[in-house]
C-alpha cells in the first residue's frame, strides 16, 4: 500500500517536473524554434552553414582622413589593427577609417567600446576619440553600447559592413604647464566588442 | 560617454556645414585660448633734486632780426638752442626767464655762453629785473644784486649777432647761469 | 480475483523501470535544456585596434636672458638683478642724467610668440612730469622706439601701450638657437614742462613695464 502511495507521488512529482520542464522549453523554444527555423529554410539554393564571422575587412586598408598626420598600419589582420602617427605640434591629428564587416550568418550589434592608453596627464594634450558607423559622436571613454545599429548578416554574397574611426588631436591645453616638456610615445587603444542580435 | 545615434539621412548640405563648423568652432578655439607671458622691468631712480631754478621755456619769446631760432632746449639754468644766420648784421635774440619754484632766495654768480666764436659774432645777456638792468658781453662773474627771491622770476633778453664773416652760419650756443 | 504475488512484483518491476527510464528521460532533457540554455548566451566576438602615437615636446616659454645685460654707458646702475621674468634695477640721477642698459627677451619654446603690449607704471603725475622713460625694441627684422616725453620714438603716455603695428614677432627656438627681442630701455630725469613741477627735495621713484607677450 505504502509503495504504490510512493509510486503514485513519484510519478506525480515526475508529472510536475516534466509540466515544469515541458514550461521552460516552451519558452526557451521560442529562441530555439528560430534556430530551427534558419534551419528549415527549404529550396534555398545558398544556405550557409550557420556561422558567427565578424572581423575587420583587412583586404581594405586604412583610409587616412584628409588633414591627418600620416598613419601607418603596421599589422592588420581580421581581428588586430596595429598603427602609428606622428604628432610634432598641438594643432595635429591623426585619423582613420576602416570597415568592420559581418560575413556570418548571424545579425551582429556593436554593445561595448574599450577605449584605454593614454593616462590622466596625457589626456591634457591628447583627446581619442572613435566614431562608429559614420556617427557625428564618438566614443571618448570606454562605454557600454545598448542602441547600435545592426551590423547586418551577409546577405547573398554581400556582407553588412560598419565604418570604424579613429582620432587621436594633440590639443593646446588651456595652461602650458600641462604641456608635454619632452617627447612622449603613447599606445592608444580600443577594443571593441559585438555581440550576435 | 558617447551616444550612438540612429542612422540618419543627412542632406550632402548638412552633411557639409556640420564638420565646417566644427573645425571653426575648433579653429576659434585654439586662436582664443593663445598662452600669454609677461615679462617686467621694474627700477627704482633716486632723483637728486636740483636748485629749484629752471628756464622756463613758457616764457620764450623769440625778438630775432633776421636770425632764426630753433631746437631749444633747457636743462635747469642751462639752455642750447640752434640758431641760423643768414649774413652779418642779423641777430639771434629772444627772451627767457629763470624760476624761482622754491622759497629760498638765490643770487646769480655766473653766466657763461659756450660755442659762439668770438671771430664771427658778438653776444649780449641782458638781465630784467624789478631793480637791476644789467649787461654782459661775455662770460664772467657778475655784480651783486642779482637775486632770484623765492617764488620770483628773472627775464633776460639773449641776443647773438652775426660780427664778421661771409655767407650763411650755423651755431648752437649753449648758455648757463650759476646761481648760489 | 485475488492477483498472485508475483504477478503483483512483475507489475511493480515493471512499473519501476518504466519510471526509471521516465527519469533518465527527464535528466536527459534537463540536461539538454540547460545545455541550450548556455549555448543561447549570444555569440560575441572582440575586435581590437592598437596605436602608437609618437608626440614630439611642446614648450611654452618667454624669459629675459641675464646674460645679454648690458650698461648703455651714460649712468649706469647701481644695482641689477634678473630672474625668468623680472629684472630690477637702481639708479641715481641727477637733472638731465640718464641710465640705460640692454636686455634681451628670449623665446625657447616651440611657439612663436609677439610683444602685443606693454604698461610703463610706478611714478605718481607729479613724477611723470620729470621723469621720462624710452624703449628702443629690436628683433632682427624690424624695430621699434618709443618715449613718455617724445624725444625718441613715438610719444607715448604711462599706462598700456599697445604695439599694434608690426607686433614684433619672437621666433620659436630653432635647432639650438632662441629666438631674441633686443630692449634698451632708459630712464630720463628731465626738465618738466612746467618748471612748476619739478621736485625740490630728492625723490625715489619706482618704475615698472611689464611686457605682454602672447602666443602667435
Amino acid at each position: 500500500m505504502k509503495k504504490q502511495k510512493d509510486l503514485k507521488k513519484q510519478k506525480r512529482l515526475q508529472g510536475a517536473t516534466i509540466g515544469a520542464l515541458a514550461l521552460a522549453i516552451v519558452f526557451m523554444a521560442i529562441g530555439f524554434a528560430a534556430y530551427t527555423q534558419t534551419l528549415n529554410i527549404n529550396g534555398t539554393a545558398n544556405v550557409d552553414l550557420a556561422s558567427w564571422n565578424v572581423h575587420f575587412d583587412s583586404t581594405k586598408d586604412p583610409v587616412t582622413s584628409s588633414g591627418s598626420q600620416t598613419v601607418t598600419k603596421t599589422s592588420y589582420t581580421g581581428t588586430t589593427l596595429a598603427f602609428s602617427c606622428s604628432l610634432t605640434a598641438p594643432g595635429q591629428f591623426c585619423e582613420f577609417t576602416i570597415d568592420v564587416v559581418n560575413e556570418g550568418t548571424f545579425d551582429a550589434k556593436l554593445t561595448k567600446v574599450t577605449l584605454s592608453g593614454i593616462s590622466t596627464a596625457q589626456a591634457k594634450y591628447l583627446t581619442y576619440k572613435l566614431y562608429y558607423n559614420g556617427a557625428t559622436t564618438p566614443y571618448t571613454a570606454t562605454t557600454t553600447v545598448s542602441n547600435a545599429t545592426t551590423l547586418a548578416k551577409k546577405s547573398g554574397t554581400t556582407p553588412g559592413r560598419h565604418t570604424v574611426k579613429v582620432r587621436v588631436d594633440y590639443i593646446q591645453p588651456s595652461s602650458a604647464s600641462d604641456l608635454p616638456s619632452s617627447a612622449v610615445t603613447v599606445s592608444p587603444k580600443a577594443v571593441l566588442d559585438f555581440t550576435q542580435q | 560617454m558617447g551616444k550612438l545615434k540612429k542612422n540618419k539621412k543627412d542632406s550632402p548640405v548638412k552633411a557639409f556645414i556640420l564638420p565646417a563648423f566644427v573645425f571653426a568652432v575648433l579653429f576659434m578655439a585654439v586662436g582664443f585660448a593663445a598662452y600669454t607671458k609677461t615679462l617686467s622691468v621694474t627700477g627704482t631712480t633716486t632723483t637728486t633734486a636740483p636748485k629749484p631754478l629752471y628756464f622756463d621755456s613758457s616764457s620764450f619769446d623769440d625778438e630775432s632780426n633776421g636770425g632764426t631760432i630753433s631746437n631749444m632746449s633747457y636743462t635747469g639754468t642751462e639752455l642750447y638752442f640752434k640758431c641760423v644766420l643768414p649774413s652779418v648784421g642779423k641777430t639771434c635774440s629772444f627772451y627767457i626767464e629763470v624760476a624761482n619754484i622754491d622759497s629760498t632766495d638765490y643770487q646769480l654768480s655766473t653766466l657763461t655762453m659756450n660755442n659762439v666764436s668770438s671771430t664771427y659774432y658778438d653776444f649780449s645777456v641782458t638781465l630784467y629785473d624789478e631793480a637791476d638792468d644789467v649787461v654782459f658781453t661775455s662770460s664772467g662773474a657778475t655784480g651783486s644784486g642779482c637775486w632770484l627771491y623765492g617764488y620770483g622770476y628773472d627775464g633776460y633778453l639773449v641776443t647773438v649777432r652775426y660780427k664778421s664773416g661771409s655767407g650763411s652760419k650755423t651755431l648752437y650756443p649753449k648758455l648757463t647761469l650759476g646761481y648760489s | 480475483m485475488k492477483k498472485s504475488a508475483s504477478s503483483n512484483k512483475r507489475k511493480r518491476r515493471s512499473i519501476q523501470k518504466r519510471l526509471g527510464a521516465q527519469w533518465v528521460a527527464l535528466l536527459g532533457l534537463v540536461v539538454a535544456t540547460l545545455g541550450m540554455a548556455v549555448g543561447f548566451a549570444a555569440f560575441t566576438k572582440t575586435l581590437n585596434i592598437s596605436g602608437t602615437a609618437s608626440v614630439e615636446k611642446a614648450v611654452w616659454s618667454v624669459r629675459w636672458d641675464p646674460d645679454s645685460f648690458y650698461e648703455e654707458g651714460y649712468v649706469d646702475t647701481t644695482a641689477h638683478s634678473i630672474s625668468d621674468s623680472s629684472m630690477t634695477f637702481q639708479c641715481t640721477l641727477s637733472l638731465g642724467d640718464v641710465c640705460g642698459f640692454d636686455l634681451d627677451a628670449i623665446n625657447e619654446g616651440t611657439f612663436d610668440a609677439k610683444l602685443t603690449s606693454f604698461t610703463i607704471s610706478g611714478p605718481t603725475t607729479a613724477q611723470q612730469q620729470y621723469i621720462a622713460v624710452r624703449m628702443f625694441s629690436y628683433n632682427g627684422s624690424s624695430n621699434l622706439s618709443w618715449s613718455t616725453d617724445g624725444t625718441y620714438g613715438t610719444k607715448i603716455n604711462y599706462g598700456t601701450t599697445n604695439v599694434s603695428s608690426s607686433n614684433l614677432r619672437v621666433s620659436k627656438m630653432s635647432g639650438s638657437t632662441a629666438g631674441r627681442l633686443w630692449f634698451e630701455i632708459d630712464a630720463a630725469f628731465i626738465q618738466a614742462e612746467n618748471v612748476n613741477n619739478m621736485p625740490t627735495t630728492n625723490q625715489n621713484i619706482s618704475i615698472t613695464i611689464s611686457f605682454k607677450f602672447d602666443q602667435v
